[in-house]
């Protein structure tokens, strides 16, 4: 609101003749009312004004009114509300009322008005005639001439004042800026400026690109408000920007539809609607109401508007503009978003497609592999008969060669395993005195045939490691291959264990004295596909997979793997895998927030033949963060006996072990056979240590405590 | 004492030509059967002492062919030897459980092929489990 809320209360004064009729006017706003009062009260007409709908009730009742002029906006309730609460009344039924509004802001005004019993809707802006005319019908007089004061810029008396028109300015202003849609601004802009002028007649010309990427563009304008261009007499304010006044123009020439006597010889004003950057079009305003040409002052206020609301219109664009652009960025998005999905689901296929063919074709290649493979082998035998020489040496290559494609074929797979995860590793407690031998053995011929001697040095005192035994047979298999086919003839291979450094894991080496590797393919030589640049290429053959699988192998069972090396000196690679301790494993479980109070111990002592189902059954009752199942199995004299370990007490760990007992239960009845087994379990109380002892030694000591149980436990079983 | 008598049950005719050629070579009588479905008949008319028996076959998998033989009382106990393209870890413990004595996967190392062999016709005392 431009206007402070003033204390209006009912003028009374002066009181009406009783030959005057007596005219109430409703509007929240000061200046809209006093434009009226003055206008009526020139015309011999007695006013009270109320500013809102229950200080007009209250007059109604209190003074005698014979006619009703509400504005609709009111923020106090609005005009039709108070034509409703009339209607409602006996008394005031009969009351005339006439709606006056501005057609921009209420634009259903006159259907709702005559809906509800009001006598007229007028639109702002009205020639005062129409207004007078239209009141006097109201109060049932026939329509006269009433004589107005010539027209003349200084005593404009039948247009409200410049105060009024400076506040309906900025009024206008407000209400444009909030509205949204470009197209919806414009038409109300024309109708405000219309108003604010005092026009009879306008029509807004926008220029073609005014509408490029607002809204709907321009099927939502109407038909009036089209090209600019058409118009002769917009080409100069178009070019010049500033607002002009002219007269002797044709309403064709201006592009506005005006009535009869008007349609020569009008004043006209033309308001270019143009920003700094951009001109948009020009509003045309012909007959200037009451007469006579626009004011300089018509020309002020419109062209003030005309700017504001091209810079208004600017933004509301721009803002469209904006949000159709997000709203498209979005679109792209969700898009971009799901075409990646589908490829994600793609590329899953034929990974899935490429393993499934992967695993298809080395499967194949199997049966033939063994068909050369025998058939080379019973003739080296000599099966068939003898063989001389260069027969050998002929068919030892062969071998050689079936015996690589067959290698080949097995790491290709390895390799679709992990990259399908679907590569199984056990980690058991195992001595890896065991697989270093079998590694050894098995090089044992390939590496006579070269001259090349493997030796093994195991320290004495190297503990049992956390591995899988098979895997780092395979691991150990691939090393010293790779070693036998880099050394040359007389060299030699040392397998060793020993403790690494720190103790919590156990390094295996393989040294060799071939070529040696360069320092900058140390690490390269863990990648795919990746071979030396040294060395002897007809021996370098192969998928390049197999130190890749190592690295993979290694890895996954907690260790690291690498090379060091000085070309010419030799290469050792080097992996470490887990030292196996229970305390270790046991960690978690004791130690999660704070030390247990006490933890279960159970163990299931089963018949050697059942061992390998059962772990899996095991592993489905315990919960990860609160329980450990120790791995491997420890062999006792009449079977195998897991090792379980809950962070629980007595009453929880009996609820263990019926979960167990019957998951055991089920799995054996599905295999269809009743297989013994036993399960039984210990609490161990973990007693509070003194307290200036640290954390991790009360830590330790429990450990060994629940260590110990575990170790007695297995010991009474053999 | 006459030769004891081997079954090959396998589709590769190559495979088991060179099977043929090195059990004959070790002294075995060796008959042939080239799918599942003539492998039970062969076995009746045959009466192998050990069968060789492949996973993949025509006309029903190797795992048919062994439930049919171990639920016939004069096959049950005969000894059976997989020998298999197929990976140890999906099928080896399988085919354990299903009654054979040992698994191997193609292409197979001959010698441990042959002990397996000597093992399950009792020719070598089986070495007692660590």
């Amino acid at each position: 609101m431009i206007e402070e809320r003033t204390q209006i209360h009912v003028k009374t004064a002066p009181v009406a003749n009783d030959d005057q009729e007596t005219i109430l006017v409703v509007d929240d706003r000061a200046i809209n009312r006093d434009f009226l009062v003055s206008l009526l009260g020139y015309s011999g007409y007695h006013t009270l004004e109320a500013d809102s709908v229950a200080q007009a009730i209250d007059s109604i009742h209190r003074d005698r009114v014979d006619l009703v002029i509400t504005d609709v906006q009111m923020p106090e309730g609005s005009g039709f509300t108070l034509l409703e609460r009339l209607q409602s009344e006996n008394r005031t039924a009969h009351l005339p009322v006439i709606v006056y509004t501005a057609a921009y802001r209420t634009p259903d005004a006159a259907a709702k008005g005559k809906h509800l019993g009001a006598f007229a809707v007028l639109h702002k802006p009205t020639e005062p005639q129409d207004l007078l005319d239209t009141v006097r019908s109201a109060l049932g007089k026939p329509a006269q001439e009433i004589p107005l004061a010539p027209v003349d810029n200084k005593t404009d008396n039948t247009k409200p004042g410049l105060g009024y028109r400076a506040a309906a300015l900025v009024e206008i202003m407000l209400d444009l800026a909030e509205e949204q849609v470009p197209e919806r601004m414009l038409a109300n802009f024309r109708q405000a400026t219309q108003e604010l002028v005092g026009a009879k007649f306008a029509a807004l010309h926008l220029l073609p690109d005014a509408y490029a990427g607002a809204g709907e563009g321009p099927s939502s304008i109407p038909a009036n408000q089209s090209s600019a261009h058409q118009y002769p007499a917009l080409a100069f304010p178009l070019s010049d920007g500033r607002p002009c006044r002219r007269t002797g123009v044709t309403p064709a020439e201006y592009g506005v539809t005006v009535s009869e006597e008007h349609a020569t010889d009008s004043p006209v004003l033309f308001l270019p609607v143009r920003t700094r950057f951009h001109n948009y079009g020009c509003l045309c305003m012909a007959v200037r109401l009451g007469g006579g040409e626009f004011s300089d002052e018509d020309e002020r206020l419109g062209a003030t508007l005309a700017t504001k609301v091209a810079l208004v219109y600017e933004n509301a664009r721009f803002h469209a503009e904006t949000q159709e652009y997000a709203a498209r960025m979005a679109r792209e998005i969700e898009e971009r978003e799901r075409s990646q999905e589908e490829l994600a689901q793609i590329r899953k296929e034929q990974v899935r497609l490429k393993d499934e063919f992967l695993s298809h074709v080395s499967h194949e290649l199997r049966s033939p592999i063994m068909a050369i493979h025998q058939f080379t082998e019973i003739l080296l035998d000599e099966v068939a008969g003898p063989l001389n020489a260069q027969q050998r040496e002929y068919l030892q290559i062969a071998f050689r060669n079936a015996n690589q494609l067959s290698t080949m074929v097995s790491d290709l797979l390895e390799t679709t395993r992990i990259e399908a995860g679907k590569l199984s590793i056990e980690p058991q407690a195992i001595a890896l005195a065991a697989p270093i031998r079998e590694a050894v053995d098995i090089a044992q011929t390939t590496a006579r045939k070269k001259g090349i001697e493997v030796l093994q040095d195991l320290s004495a005192t190297i503990p049992l490691a956390l591995a899988d035994a098979g895997r780092v047979r395979q691991i150990l298999t691939n090393l010293v291959d790779n070693a036998i086919k880099f050394t040359p003839e007389n060299g030699k291979i040392t397998l060793r264990a020993e403790l690494h450094d720190d103790d919590a894991f156990v390094c295996v080496s393989v040294a060799d004295t071939g070529c040696g590797i360069p320092a900058a393919e140390t690490t390269k030589i863990f990648d795919r596909h990746y071979q030396v640049s040294v060395g002897d290429w007809s021996a370098r053959k192969g998928l390049g997979l197999g130190l890749a699988i190592c690295k993979e192998l290694v890895e996954r069972q907690g260790g690291t793997i690498w090379a060091e090396s000085e070309p010419g000196a030799g290469s050792r690679f080097k992996f470490t895998l887990p030292v196996f301790s229970i305390a270790r494993l046991l960690a978690p479980v004791v130690m999660t927030e704070a030390l247990a109070d006490h933890v279960a111990v159970i163990t299931v002592h089963a018949a050697k033949e059942n061992c390998r189902d059962m772990r899996p059954t095991l592993e489905r009752c315990i919960l990860p963060d609160l329980d450990v199942l120790l791995p491997g199995t420890y062999p006792v004299k009449s079977g195998n006996v897991f090792v379980l370990v809950a962070r629980t007490d007595a009453k929880g760990g009996e609820v263990l072990v019926r979960r167990i007992e019957e998951q055991l239960e089920r799995s054996h009845e599905s295999a269809g056979g009743s297989v013994p087994y036993q399960v039984e379990m210990g609490i161990v109380e973990l007693p509070r240590q003194p307290s200036q002892l640290g954390m991790a030694e009360q830590t330790a000591n429990a450990l060994r405590i629940v260590e110990e149980k575990i170790r007695s436990t297995i010991a009474e079983r053999s | 004492m006459s030769a004891k008598k081997i079954l090959l049950i396998d589709d590769d005719k190559d495979v088991v030509y060179a099977l043929n050629v090195r059990l004959k070579s070790q002294g075995y009588e060796v008959a042939v059967a080239g799918d599942a479905i003539s492998a039970v008949s062969t076995t009746r008319k045959e009466k192998p002492d050990l069968i060789v028996l492949d996973i993949g076959l025509p006309g029903g998998d190797g795992f048919v062919v062994m439930d049919r033989l171990k639920s016939l009382y004069q096959f049950a106990l005969t000894p059976i030897i997989v020998v298999s393209a197929r990976e140890p870890a999906s099928t080896k413990d399988r085919a354990l459980k299903a009654g054979a004595i040992d698994y191997f996967q193609k292409p197979v190392n001959t010698k441990e092929f042959l002990a397996a062999v000597q093992r399950s016709l009792g020719e070598v005392p089986i070495p007692s489990q660590p």
